[in-house]
């Protein structure tokens, strides 16, 4: 090495050595919010229709308004966007009269604004995992499918796009598809039935033909030579087929396919929040998320955002709520260890934690602290039936399982008192909310499992091939396993293996039917039994039991027809009672939520389906200073 | 004036020491069977986070015998698990020697009321087997990869050191997050479990395939100094064989310094395993190791009431392990590395 | 020079070559994918999902389409972490990463340099005696059990700092110590045996001879011969701290890049798994070139293109 180079660079490295600890100390701090609480993972998106999670959910209601919006306490449904609204005689059609209310950069939030918010949420293009929730509206399903069909009114959205709006759709043609279907090589077409958009290999993508004009997808041969015209999407025409429309600036109506009771209930819920399609165009997705770009309609707007740090809310002005909200600036950390929470909230540096670790929830219930708020969920945990794979195939034998166990002392052992088993598969809860009574499978009774194993063909257990039950790594699903394993051996003389698996692999062997027993849990989405008796039609995505039956089919389909109320009701308990009786499910315990509130939080909605809103929360400041001041939750001595 | 320490022959006291805490250490892990100690899985909720002698310290316990209508073993594998022939005399013979009497609660309890002490008696067994496998997996393959490189030089040893880079380069965690789903995964597992690798023997070869890294390269570098150095010249030039000079010269000297960093890749073997357990992708219950058995503890202390004994007694158990295999090591070096002055 | 950095530079490329390739079918080849969920959105959906993120064209399209993309410096965006691209997740952790790293680091040299020092002054002593203890205890614990043990005494028990986050200096502290801590053990170990050797050395002896007293000998000769196997240490370790302060970042909340790569493991996120993997192989690739140059610029009997 020269010389020269070598004698500097002792003094390079002591350069590099300041800088870098100068720089090490250049912290970001801010100065603390008005309200801290801990959200669980790093939220997915800010983006409200892109979202499925709980944490992700918290963040966009409170940024983004909905149509209609739940009660902090009793869910009910109460106006929001919409002041007011009227409901047909069939239930099929609703008039929403919406408020004058504005976007957080002062573009007014109209019905044209809101029916554009909802085409790209069933846009196929914006996959959003949630779109199904739009599904009952009349055409929604089929423009979320993307499915057209030769002799149907579509759009082609063109492949041209506006230099001032570069993420706006492109222009649209109308008109009625004349045909459908591919052309091979050698020129010749083979017209299909329906198809989705354009992709596919080059012998198979699909081209339309509308007006005399053929489209394609960009990189399709005939659009390079000039026989076609380049297109990005082809979609079942949105303003004739798919029911959501703007009567005018302030009336937005929709129209469902069929009368779907809850579905107003599902208008309050943060997916079918409108997003600023004004903002979208100009940045794209996901860029007009950046606090720097991005603007809301709820009582809150984002400030700031750092990963896996923080996310900082403040005060929406513009917002029609903004007097009701009495706290200016709310962080929601990104923290998903349990322990790291509890250390931050018994040092009074956050007011409210939404996970804890289990250890301490035992704890805190059998001493009764009053930090710890309980409440129970409408949700509930189960373990999921392979109804595919022998000998669970016979439902003499899944009842002799159910039969079998004692929920009580399992729950009780795992989570502590408070936390109720359940013999249905819809949770108690649901009566209360909303009237309708869950269906029960048959009492626990040792002896009755026993003889219907024996008719099984399994007397005393023997011959009773080893099944496995799996579920992801978890202290507390390990436990219940064990404790479960325990019972079958001991009352029906079964050997049943235990397997803990990665979460993806979990997932994936689920739904692959990969599996004889599965942990599982389930929340509703919005508060009706729908959202629990839908999961199990044949087929359902979420069904993953192999479970099939055409009576329970009907009905679910019946009860989605049929108004609110008595009849309704009737229907729901009926396919309840197959699910009950077939039992590709095991219901085993309701959840129950549990939060850590400061005692210095004044206002703490809380309700079944785990929402707290963050505008409804309140705080006496004084105390919280003091607390944050000492780091002590509780008092001088702790 | 100070004192230059001299090149020792015997072993320091720190090394005898650590020798006979091992020896303790490994003892326990073999005959734990034949403890009159409770069995490390059998749950007992009504006595959960009991702490530390408290209760009745020496009962009949009733897990140790069949129940109605079991077979005559089935409470073996309740209470043990999946025990080799050797372990299952060793329990057999346990009851034959002090009846269902045994030493309980002495370490206290954790959440599902199973005793600790049992819990990382048998821990032990685990733990030490992680390192063994390590160790053997590192003395199979890191030791001739690292000695055929050092020995041709040249494109082989360029070739064999990239490829040892190029496994270094990729973080660990996706190698073993890899190797864990997917040899968890039903299908390959029951084919596995027919070859007679459990779950677990899954889990030590993940960890040994990653241990023997740091041998190769150490034992490349020692090669590459012993065949340039003087004696090996000398042998070289005064005819001997090449055989003769790998035996005589080249051997001894490796052996040396093999000892020595398998010492080191033994504690950092255990650690890392502790390590995965913190991220949850460690030895899986219902098998227990000390690595599982910390990190459990760790979320035992809670500032309210925390159950102190289930963290500190198996991370004491750990560290009291990793400080002997680090002062061995240590004293190793001293005997066997003869260019290390201590 | 210029031949040692060429060839360094080139084989450094070919195993990013490599790691790149290994990953790209690890990761696809274990189950479960980007959007495995407890939900299951119907199939329809799931489709779009995939046509949308490009997961159904068959393997060895995407692995020529990634390896393009990455070619013109574009990591992707991150699967899990929608709004955010790879490279913006890896700026926003890399500067609280490089921060507590680098005071860890610093403590570490600092304290463990200064007790290896002492330490090997007076080989055999107590002071030895109680530093070596020490350090051994240092490495033979795990870091969450250290980790779990600061939070008990100094954040429970004595109120002193806060218990989680990030932003400032008291936040600063704690998880940089207990990140530290490890390395302190080891450097001082290190900086020990190399010291001792030190002394040995002739020109140590020489020095001793003409009469330089024992402090000068210690300070001016015989730390020189600790530099070398530090700096040797140093390099790997640097590259080990920034992204294997998991433990540390988990515990104490800090939003730095070491807890994405587990996270991107466990939760399939391709595109940030696969960026902190090239990240990692390139800052280990760049860490050991510069450690050679930095012990080839402090030691003149090495040479670079052997």
């Amino acid at each position: 090495m020269p010389a020269r180079l070598r004698e500097l660079v002792p003094w390079l490295l002591a350069v590099a050595l300041l800088a870098a600890v100068g720089r090490a100390f250049w912290l970001p701090g801010e100065p603390p919010a008005d309200f801290t609480f801990i959200n669980g993972t790093e939220p997915k998106s800010l983006d409200p229709q892109l979202i499925t999670g709980q944490p992700e959910g918290r963040i966009a209601a409170a940024l983004f308004d909905r149509i209609v919006r739940w009660h902090p306490d009793t869910l009910e449904v109460m106006p929001a966007l919409a002041e007011r609204w009227e409901v047909s005689e069939d239930q099929k059609q609703y008039v929403f009269h919406l408020r004058d209310a504005v976007w957080s950069d002062g573009e007014p939030l109209d019905a044209p604004a809101i029916v554009a918010a909802w085409q790209r949420f069933l846009d196929p293009a914006t996959a959003a995992e949630y779109s199904y929730q739009l599904w009952p509206v009349r055409g929604a399903r089929a423009y979320g499918v993307g499915l057209v069909a030769a002799g149907e009114m579509i759009e082609v959205e063109l492949d041209e796009r506006d230099p001032q709006r570069p993420f706006a759709r492109g222009p649209l043609v109308r008109g009625q598809a004349s045909w459908v279907g591919s052309i091979a090589n050698d020129g010749s077409r083979q017209a299909s039935d329906a198809a989705a958009l354009f992709g596919g290999s080059d012998d198979e993508a699909v081209l339309v033909e509308v007006d005399g004009v053929l489209y394609a997808s960009p990189e399709h041969p005939l659009v390079a030579d000039g026989t076609a015209t380049a297109a990005r999407a082809a979609l079942p025409d949105f303003a004739t087929r798919v029911g959501i429309s703007a009567r005018d600036q302030r009336t937005l109506v929709v129209e469902l396919a069929e009368p779907t009771p809850y579905f107003l209930h599902v208008c309050g819920f943060y997916p079918l929040a409108p997003v600023p399609i004004h903002v979208i165009e100009k940045h794209g997705s996901p860029n007009w998320t950046k606090s720097e770009n991005i603007v809301c309609s709820g009582p809150y707007r984002l400030y700031s955002r750092r990963l896996r740090d923080r996310v900082r809310m403040v005060r929406n002005e513009t917002s029609y709520r903004a007097d009701e909200v009495s706290l200016e600036v709310v962080d929601a950390l990104a923290i998903d260890s349990g322990a790291t929470a509890l250390a931050m909230f018994e040092t009074a540096a956050v007011d409210w934690a939404t996970n804890l670790p289990p250890f301490a929830a035992k704890l805190f219930i059998e001493r009764d602290d009053p930090t710890l708020r309980l409440q129970s969920e409408l949700s509930i945990g189960f373990y999921r039936l392979n109804t595919t794979r022998p000998p669970l195939n016979d439902p003499r034998v899944r009842q002799a399982l159910s039969q079998a166990l004692d929920r009580s002392t399992i729950v009780k052992a795992v989570y502590g008192p408070g936390q109720p088993p359940s013999l249905s598969f819809v949770p108690e809860g649901m009566e209360t909310a909303t009237g309708y009574a869950p269906v029960q499978t048959a009492a626990e009774d040792a002896e009755e499992a026993r003889k219907l194993l024996a008719a099984a063909g399994y007397p005393g257990g023997e011959g009773f091939p080893k099944i496995t039950i799996t579920f992801n790594a978890d202290e507390g699903h390990q436990m219940m396993a064990e404790l479960i394993q325990a019972q079958w051996k001991s009352r029906l003389g079964i050997d049943v293996e235990l397997a803990s698996m990665e979460w993806g692999a979990f997932l994936d062997a689920q739904s692959r039917l990969d599996y004889w027993v599965a942990r599982a849990g389930w929340t509703a989405d919005y508060v009706d039994p729908n959202t629990f008796l839908d999961m199990f039609v044949t087929d359902g995505a979420n069904n993953q039991t192999g479970f099939s039956s055409p009576d329970y089919d009907r009905l679910i389909a019946e009860a989605s027809r049929t108004p609110a109320g008595d009849a309704r009701d009737a229907v729901f308990a009926e396919a309840e009672t197959i699910l009950m009786e077939e039992l590709p499910v095991l219901p085993l315990f309701m959840r129950v939520s549990k939060n850590l509130v400061a005692p210095w939080v004044t206002s703490f909605p809380e309700n079944s389906l785990d929402i707290h809103p963050i505008e409804a929360i309140q705080v006496d400041a004084q105390r919280q200073s003091e607390a944050r001041q000492a780091r002590r939750l509780r008092g001088a001595a702790p | 004036m100070e004192v230059l320490p001299r090149p020792r022959r015997t072993m320091p006291l720190s090394g005898r020491l650590a020798t006979g805490v091992l020896a303790i250490v490994v003892l326990v892990a073999v005959f734990v069977p034949l403890a009159p100690l409770p069995s490390p899985r059998t749950v007992d909720t009504a006595r959960s986070l009991e702490p530390p002698l408290q209760g009745r310290l020496l009962e009949e316990l009733p897990e140790l015998m069949p129940r109605e209508g079991e077979a005559s073993d089935a409470w073996i594998e309740r209470g043990f698990g999946d025990l080799g022939l050797v372990s299952r005399l060793m329990v057999q013979g346990r009851v034959a020697l002090f009846g269902r009497w045994a030493f309980s609660g002495v370490l206290g309890r954790d959440e599902l009321g199973r005793d600790l002490c049992a819990r990382i008696c048998w821990g032990a067994r685990v733990s030490l087997a992680v390192a063994l496998v390590a160790a053997v997996v590192t003395l199979l393959v890191g030791v001739p990869w690292g000695a055929v490189a050092g020995w041709a030089g040249g494109r082989v040893d360029d070739a064999m050191m990239r490829a040892v880079d190029v496994l270094n380069s990729i973080p660990l965690v996706f190698l073993v997050v890899f190797l864990v789903t997917v040899l968890g995964e039903d299908s390959i597992r029951l084919a596995l479990d027919r070859l007679g690798i459990g779950r677990l023997a899954i889990f030590f070869l993940v960890v040994a395939a990653v241990s023997w890294l740091s041998m190769a390269r150490i034992v490349r570098g020692r090669l590459l100094e012993l065949r340039d150095a003087t004696y090996v010249e000398a042998a070289r030039a005064s005819g001997a064989s090449p055989a003769r000079i790998l035996l005589r010269h080249v051997v001894p000297n490796l052996a040396g310094t093999v000892v020595v960093t398998l010492s080191l890749t033994v504690p950092r073997v255990m650690l890392f395993e502790s390590f995965l357990s913190f991220l949850g992708l460690g030895v899986q219950p219902p098998d227990v190791s000390w690595g599982l058995l910390a990190n459990a503890g760790l979320k035992a202390l809670i500032p309210i009431d925390p159950a102190w004994w289930l963290f500190v007694f198996p991370s004491a158990a750990l560290a009291v392990t990793l400080l002997a295999l680090g002062f061995l090591g240590d004293a190793l070096e001293t005997l066997l590395d003869p260019r290390r002055h201590r | 020079m210029i031949a040692f950095l060429v060839r360094r530079v080139t084989w450094l490329v070919a195993t990013l070559l490599v790691v790149y390739t290994v990953t790209f079918f690890l990761m696809r080849a274990v189950p479960g994918g980007p959007f495995s969920s407890e939900r299951q959105p119907p199939p329809e959906i799931r489709e779009a999902i995939a046509r949308r993120y490009k997961l159904d064209l068959p393997l060895s399209q995407q692995y020529v389409t990634e390896l393009t993309r990455l070619l013109r410096g574009d990591l992707g965006m991150s699967f899990r972490l929608a709004d955010y691209s790879v490279g913006e997740v890896i700026a926003e952790g890399w500067q609280a990463s490089a921060s507590l790293g680098t005071v860890a680091m610093v403590l570490a040299i600092l304290v463990g340099g200064a007790a290896g020092v002492v330490s090997a002054a007076r080989p055999g002593g107590l002071i030895d005696g109680a530093v070596r203890t020490f350090t051994m205890v240092g490495i033979s614990l795990p870091s969450f059990a250290l980790a779990g043990v600061a939070v008990l005494l100094v954040v429970y028990e004595w109120r002193l700092l806060p218990a989680a986050g990030w932003g400032t200096l008291p936040q600063l502290i704690l998880p940089a110590g207990c990140l530290g801590a490890v390395y302190a053990a080891e450097i001082a170990r290190l900086v020990r045996s190399g010291v001792v050797e030190a002394m040995q050395s002739d020109w140590v002896r020489t020095a001793r001879a003409k009469g330089a007293s024992h402090r000068r000998i210690v300070l001016h000769h015989a730390v020189r011969g600790a530099v070398g196997p530090v700096v040797s240490f140093l390099g790997p370790a640097i590259a080990g701290i920034l992204t294997g302060s998991v433990v540390v970042e988990k515990v104490f909340a800090i939003p730095g890049i070491g807890y994405h790569f587990i996270e991107a493991a466990t939760t399939r996120d391709y595109t940030l798994a696969m960026g902190l993997v090239l990240l990692y192989t390139l800052l280990l690739g760049v860490a050991g070139i510069l450690v050679d140059l930095v012990q080839a610029a402090l030691d003149p009997r090495i040479n670079l293109e052997k």
